[in-house]
């Protein structure tokens, strides 16, 4: 059978295996561990000891802790990844087992942070490089050793490319001519056009 | 090998050489995996006494297992598969052609090294990906090949 948090595709066995040992917490208690888990996926530090005090009731092995983080995480972030609404989910999840409180209380946290949840998948999309920053400056040229006179304008560009996987900045700086500024101008001006039409 | 030093009143060398021949007869049995009899006959012409042989035997029988172990960690290593992340993207233009639908895939495969982390940058577009997805399906269909079956069945 098919379903929608996955892609389309059949549930993961091990998610199916989890799902009965999230029935075995109240209701009540994981929607508040829920909302640990939506935290950590938003970039917060996620609070391992609360988590603990919560599932102590349900007489979890550590092991079994450790894989109920685990089934939530995929559950939320697969849900947001395909854009699955908190009713079809719940629907879902109630199909593979877990009890109709269970999963109310599970996908009203969800719906709470869906927006939020794809925003932040958004932003850590595989991306080659980023732009941080462009400064400039215009210089004249009085002259040089090739030339007495030469008055020219010249432009200094900065770029500051930002490399993701390592988090440093680099720094690749240009100069360009007055002419060849204009033709690089006006080429981003038709970019940038093009980019309007379709915002 | 200070410690020992005192304790036993023998130079520095002799402890470092005593316990380096030590780890060099631990870790050659325990690389050939030998039996118990072959040990035993080539520690006896050491000329220890039955006492100590028992006590190497018994040294070798106890760590040979963690020490194969450490010693298959040693051998040289492949890049290995870490993460893949992906993105499809559509060109709808370039600075010398408008009007275009150029739909490509960029993947960033991420590979381990000897704890070293590189990444390998990708770019194809669908038809190639499919032609991709296909042949390692197949490269994987092969382990189901009657070949590979009785090859599998014969190493256990």
């Amino acid at each position: 059978q098919r379903f929608r948090f996955c892609g389309d595709l059949d549930c993961p066995d091990w998610v199916l295996a989890e799902i009965s040992v999230l029935a075995k917490i109240s209701s009540v208690k994981l929607k508040l561990i829920c909302a640990q888990v939506l935290r950590e996926l938003l970039g917060e530090a996620i609070d391992y000891e609360k988590i603990l005090k919560l599932t102590s009731d349900a007489k979890l092995e550590s092991g079994d802790v450790k894989a109920t983080i685990a089934v939530l995480d995929f559950i939320l972030s697969s849900a947001a990844k395909h854009n699955v609404d908190g009713e079809s989910l719940s629907s879902e999840l109630q199909q593979l087992g877990l009890p109709k409180e269970h999963a109310t209380g599970l996908c009203r946290s969800y719906e709470e942070k869906q927006s939020s949840l794809q925003d932040s998948l958004r932003a850590c999309s595989l991306r080659l490089s980023q732009l941080d920053s462009v400064s400039w400056r215009v210089d004249y040229t009085l002259s040089s050793s090739e030339l007495q006179e030469v008055s020219e304008p010249l432009v200094h560009l900065m770029f500051k490319v930002r490399d993701r996987d390592r988090g440093t900045t680099e720094a690749v700086p240009m100069a360009v001519s007055a002419g060849k500024f204009r033709v690089l101008l006006a080429e981003l001006k038709q970019a940038q056009a093009l980019m309007k039409t379709l915002l | 090998c200070a410690f020992f030093t005192g304790k036993l009143n023998t130079g520095v060398d002799t402890i470092q050489h005593g316990v380096e021949g030590l780890m060099y007869l631990l870790t050659e049995s325990s690389k050939l995996m030998i039996s118990e009899i072959d040990f035993q006959d080539s520690i006896h012409v050491l000329g220890f006494s039955d006492e100590l042989n028992k006590l190497l035997l018994q040294l070798y029988l106890d760590n040979r297992k963690e020490i194969r172990s450490i010693l298959s960690e040693l051998a040289p290593k492949l890049p290995s598969y870490h993460s893949l992340e992906w993105r499809l993207d559509v060109q709808l233009a370039s600075r010398s052609l408008r009007q275009q639908i150029k739909p490509a895939v960029t993947i960033k495969l991420h590979l381990n090294q000897n704890e070293d982390q590189t990444a390998q940058v990708l770019q194809t577009d669908p038809s190639t990906l499919l032609h991709l997805i296909q042949q390692l399906e197949q490269a994987l269909g092969e382990m189901k090949t009657n070949h590979c079956r009785r090859i599998a069945r014969n190493m256990k």
